[in-house]
């Protein structure tokens, strides 16, 4: 409570237009309302720092929380974390405002500052789902999948599965992540989920399944070009080429320049045996920024296949090019 | 109500969201590659520095890889590294290192004692570290370098000759032994008619090393003190600062030559700082998860002629 004063001079600062402050809110219930039905930019004009003065503790540290809510939504993460940092150093205990600053350092991706928050939450709080949840993230985030198990483990709650189920995956747990996945698919089958049960089936290597999984998660989402593009990739990479390259050509006609697109064409020109046809394609895309890793990869295909002879293991002369009409 | 709307902006907001063209492709690219037997494609050649307690951050650098289906096929150390390398290249599981990292203390494998301690500052007679043999030997057994999991090289230096002394053949545990053996307070380790101590001093980051088993792609994990950060109170810590900034100076050539480096920011940990040794585990999975994906994407350019032979071949 020592830093209260100080809290005070500095609050002015992260709210809007405090000069029309006044009476427009009579409650603390008024201000939930109008956060529930998102109507953030109303509550920010009308809450001024008298109202807040005159509020209660218990309600006053719901006005912060909900006036770094607000900041948030509108898009003044700065913002929020002014108020959220008042807010703290009046309540250091209130375990709201300290999650919801935990929350907003790892959405910013200041994952080191919101572990350290979370962690002390959880010590304190251990029956605190939202801690547990928050802190779970930023491991997975920082790549301590073993603790971000544990903390999945713990909340044992339906919406988090697919999130538990992705860090099993990626901790090479494939059985345990696919019937997670698998119950999620029964109870309620979505893209998201159906994109995970793919990869988790591409890593197990049952490429034949995950196809089919990809299927499902982009029949669910047709207009997500990301699946698509990643199904013409599988479909090529697995020796499906027809079918692949009707779905690129469907890409291209809506994207000519689609980076990934090009590249799946300059692949299949590729392994057709079209290889100036590829080269050009690789020339031309080895130039975009858009996507600069497969600027690379095209950069360093093109070097590769312009010199056969320049450090393939196997001596390229002898590629068995298939000249076609484009050649 | 509201700590749901939180809960569940926080879970919308974070993962699954669509896949960048150049993440779809690399994740491509790399299942691609990461088939291919080792002779079809570079072979990856992981490089530990020296560091002391710091050189634990290789255990978390290696979870990662390991993790991440990144192929190793030789390793090569120094010092810490050569201890952490030997283990790894034996087979033990990232747990079993763990495991190690947890009981590990400084002393271990020394006598270093008050009374050794007392030796040395009244009759000038340094320390052993005879008893590192066995520690070693406890974790690997009393194998040759050939008998290895994975082949394996480290890096000591004869300080009468002041020559780099390469390691990639007979018994393991002296050779260990020798490539941490610091000098000016632990007895050189004779060895066919050489008198060694640590490689940090002549190669702190062993890329040559892991080349000369053949590496053609290296990723190094390096784990520096800061030098100029360092308190210089004793004999121990003045040593140690000789080492890390003669490492220092070296390991900016050794750098040049890798292919990749993590850099797990473990500055601030003191080189006998072993009660921190689990923090600098974390801080190894730290930096090898943040910079893992430009890792992948680092090899797979690395390996277009082996992956554009593979398609040739149909595959």
């Amino acid at each position: 409570m020592g830093n209260r004063p100080m809290g005070w001079m500095l609050l002015p600062v992260f709210l809007f237009h405090s000069s029309y402050a006044g009476g427009l809110l009579d409650s603390i219930g008024t201000a939930e309302s109008l956060l529930e039905q998102n109507k953030c930019e109303e509550l920010l004009l009308n809450i001024s720092d008298s109202w807040l003065k005159s509020l209660t503790t218990q309600n006053q540290k719901r006005a912060y929380w909900i006036l770094g809510q607000c900041h948030e939504k509108t898009g003044h993460p700065d913002k929020a974390l002014g108020t959220y940092q008042i807010a703290v150093r009046m309540y250091p205990k209130d375990k709201n405002l300290l999650l919801a600053l935990a929350n907003l350092f790892h959405r910013v991706e200041l994952n080191q500052r919101a572990r350290v928050i979370y962690e002390s939450l959880v010590q304190k709080h251990p029956d605190f789902p939202e801690a547990h949840l928050g802190l779970a993230e930023t491991y997975k985030e920082l790549g301590l999948l073993n603790q971000a198990a544990k903390h999945y483990e713990l909340i044992k709650d339906k919406k988090t599965s697919l999130h538990y189920a992705e860090v099993l995956r990626q901790m090479g747990n494939w059985d345990r992540s696919e019937k997670i996945v698998q119950s999620l698919l029964e109870s309620a089958p979505d893209e998201t989920a159906w994109i995970l049960m793919a990869k988790i089936q591409r890593g197990k290597g049952d490429k034949a399944a995950s196809l089919k999984s990809l299927k499902k998660a982009s029949r669910l989402s047709p207009h997500r070009v990301d699946l698509l593009l990643m199904m013409a990739l599988w479909l090529e990479a697995d020796g499906q080429s027809q079918e692949s390259i009707q779905i690129i050509q469907s890409i291209l006609r809506k994207e000519p320049k689609n980076p990934l697109a090009q590249w799946v064409l300059a692949w299949h020109t590729l392994k057709s045996g079209r290889l100036t046809q590829c080269l050009e394609i690789l020339s031309t895309l080895s130039q975009q920024k858009e996507a600069p890793f497969i600027a690379r990869v095209s950069k360093a295909m093109h070097a590769t296949l312009e010199k056969p002879n320049s450090g393939a293991p196997d001596s390229l002369s002898t590629f068995n090019f298939q000249p076609t009409s484009h050649d | 109500m509201l700590h749901l709307i939180t809960l569940l902006f926080l879970i919308t907001t974070t993962g699954f969201c669509s896949e960048t063209p150049d993440a779809i492709l690399r994740d491509m690219l790399w299942e691609q590659l990461i088939v291919l037997p080792s002779d079809r494609r570079p072979k990856v050649g992981l490089v530990l520095s020296g560091g002391g307690a710091r050189g634990f951050a290789h255990v978390g650098a290696i979870e990662v890889l390991e993790r991440g289906g990144f192929p190793i096929d030789v390793v090569a150390g120094t010092s810490i590294g050569a201890i952490v390398g030997s283990v790894y290249a034996n087979g033990a599981s990232v747990e079993k290192m763990r495991e190690m990292v947890k009981k590990a203390r400084f002393d271990q494998g020394t006598n270093l004692n008050s009374f050794g301690l007392l030796r040395l500052f009244l009759v000038e007679s340094l320390l052993s570290t005879k008893k590192m043999e066995s520690y070693i030997r406890s974790h690997i057994g009393d194998k040759q370098f050939h008998e290895l999991k994975k082949p394996f090289a480290c890096v000591a230096m004869d300080l009468k000759t002041g020559e780099r002394i390469l390691f990639k053949e007979g018994r393991v545990a002296p050779a260990v032994r020798a490539s941490m053996n610091l000098p000016g307070l632990f007895k050189p380790v004779e060895y066919r008619h050489r008198y060694l101590v640590d490689g940090g001093v002549v190669d702190y980051i062993p890329v040559d090393a892991a080349k000369s088993l053949g590496a053609q792609y290296v990723i190094a994990s390096v784990t520096e003190g800061d030098y100029t950060q360092a308190p210089i109170t004793n004999v121990l810590l003045s040593l140690q600062q000789v080492i890390d900034i003669r490492g220092a100076l070296l390991s900016n050539a050794s750098r040049r030559k890798a292919n990749f480096i993590v850099e797990p920011s473990v500055g601030d940990i003191d080189f006998y700082q072993f009660e921190r040794s689990e923090e600098s585990v974390e801080r190894g999975v730290l930096a090898t998860q943040e910079t893992f994906e430009r890792a992948k994407e680092s090899y797979i350019l690395s390996s277009m002629p082996s992956l554009i032979t593979a398609w040739k071949n149909g595959k």
